[in-house]
């Protein structure tokens, strides 16, 4: 027995998101938003369009480390939800890796990236595919999923680092192909950070 | 008037659609952190980009919005803008105005909430660009003027301690 | 030595089997990583979905039977072949479109799997 994504794919877009008299979407231990996808890839295009080139590393790096913190802080979230417990954990007999399968079931639910698992080395290193993501709508020629890669390393984080809250950052994320380069599918490394 | 929301889930790419317009959940970390990362880079306009960005993206899905259930009032519109704002989980917005610019009161705010929650208190200045943005395009979109029309100053900031957070909104 | 080939290569070169259609890696969790050829009347979703399903109820049945993990899992239907063999962390799936060449798919396929193995 393992999880099977197409199950929790299923279960979890069921889920009705919906924001209370307040206007506001309480959901995992975090406050959800539900966004035009237009206005990150826009927001994510200019700013680096603005920036000199001899900063754009230390940006790129900025906008992945936006992802990670919010993949660690929700990710745990998610994995202790009431519904995470109740729809993959039924599922879970291979501890930390099926925990991580249901992860990016659930990161494909969201609509964050039509991705999975294509290897595991426990600890050390992951390696994740994306056959779909918003991130590579704009096709700007260069690679672009700074979500994907920061949202990865975190749930790598969350699977082999220190117990949460202390354990972000032990892993990073680097983006190996990209649709938006041309690439048939996004593949993403996540390694141990030096 | 009650918005009405069309949300879709597409089984191929397993994407998300609200009325027809590609939409993502994200969380108040993931905006607090960008918010944060347009201030930090201030020096290449990183706040205006932020709100030009919601400006740019939001104005189609709100004409889009006039145009499929007949709004024709700019009363109606402004309302509808308000709405689509708690829908999408942005918070609870009160708006008036005519042509010349209005106000946008907020008496629960994603943005502002969500940076509480992640650093708490006051850093001495408002960060609700997001909002700034919503309401230019509220306004443009209100009025069918054309983008950068409208110009928001946030002037109460619940970040700051303000009990609600509030923006001025002048046609250019 | 010889570079290590991707994996996109090593199924093109089991699609060159003579009666292979498609081939397709699938994650134990259903999870379609990549796939090569024409996939007959079936969509790779379902595909992937369908193999995770099947696995989990293999995996049962070599725990009630105590017996070790299936090393191919072939289906034969009047319209359709299908071949699950375990690399690595996932499964190389072959379809055909019946199993006449089920014994030269059989054959040619194991020379492939030492290489493929350890990239899932």
């Amino acid at each position: 027995m393992t999880v099977q994504r197409d199950v929790v794919v299923k279960q979890l877009a069921d889920i009705q998101i919906e924001s209370t008299d307040e206007g506001l979407i309480p959901a995992y231990g975090v406050l959800v938003n539900m966004l035009p996808v237009a206005f990150w890839n826009t927001f994510t295009e200019r700013i680096l369009k603005a920036i000199p080139d001899e900063r754009r590393a230390e940006l790129e790096e900025a906008l992945v480390n936006c992802a990670h913190e919010c993949g660690y802080h929700t990710g745990f979230g998610i994995i202790n939800s009431d519904e995470f417990k109740s729809v993959v954990e039924p599922m879970v007999t291979e501890g930390a890796k099926d925990i991580l399968r249901g992860a990016y079931a659930v990161f494909t639910a969201w609509g964050w990236a039509k991705s999975g698992i294509v290897q595991i080395k426990e600890g050390e290193r992951m390696v994740i595919r994306a056959v779909d993501y918003y991130e590579s709508d704009g096709q700007p020629g260069y690679k672009t999923a700074f979500m994907i890669r920061g949202v990865s390393a975190a749930f790598f984080d969350l699977a082999y680092s220190d117990a949460f809250p202390d354990g972000i950052h032990k892993y990073k994320c680097e983006q190996a192909k990209g649709i938006e380069v041309g690439d048939p599918f996004g593949e993403f490394i996540v390694y141990q950070n030096e | 008037m009650a918005l009405e929301v069309d949300l879709t889930f597409d089984q191929k790419t397993y994407r998300h659609y609200m009325n027809g317009f590609l939409a993502v959940l994200h969380c108040h970390h993931y905006m607090s952190l960008l918010t944060k990362l347009a201030e930090d880079y201030e020096d290449v306009g990183g706040p205006d980009i932020l709100c030009e960005s919601v400006e740019d993206s939001i104005r189609p899905m709100l004409d889009d919005y006039f145009q499929k259930h007949n709004v024709g009032t700019p009363e109606e519109k402004l309302k509808v803008g308000q709405e689509y704002y708690s829908v999408m989980g942005m918070g609870q917005m009160e708006v008036m105005g005519d042509e010349q610019g209005g106000e946008v009161v907020l008496q629960r705010s994603h943005v502002d909430q969500g940076w509480q929650k992640k650093w708490g208190g006051n850093i001495g200045k408002p960060i609700n660009h997001w909002t700034r943005g919503y309401a230019a395009a509220m306004f443009a979109a209100a009025f069918n003027r054309p983008p950068r029309s409208y110009q928001a100053e946030e002037i109460a900031s619940i970040i700051k301690g303000d009990d609600t957070s509030k923006f001025t909104i002048t046609a250019c | 030595m010889l570079d290590q080939r991707n994996s996109t290569e090593i199924l093109q070169d089991i699609l060159d089997i003579p009666g292979a259609n498609a081939v397709v890696v699938v994650g134990r969790d259903g999870f379609v990583i990549e796939a090569v050829g024409a996939m007959l009347k079936f969509d790779l979703d379902t595909v992937g979905a369908s193999v995770a399903l099947v696995l989990n109820g293999t995996e049962r049945m070599e725990q009630e039977l105590n017996i070790a993990a299936f090393q191919t899992l072939t289906l034969e239907a009047n319209d359709a072949m299908i071949m699950c063999t375990p690399v690595g962390d996932a499964l190389l799936v072959i379809l055909a479109p019946d199993s006449k060449t089920l014994g030269m798919i059989r054959l040619q396929v194991k020379k492939y799997i030492p290489e493929l193995a350890p990239l899932f």
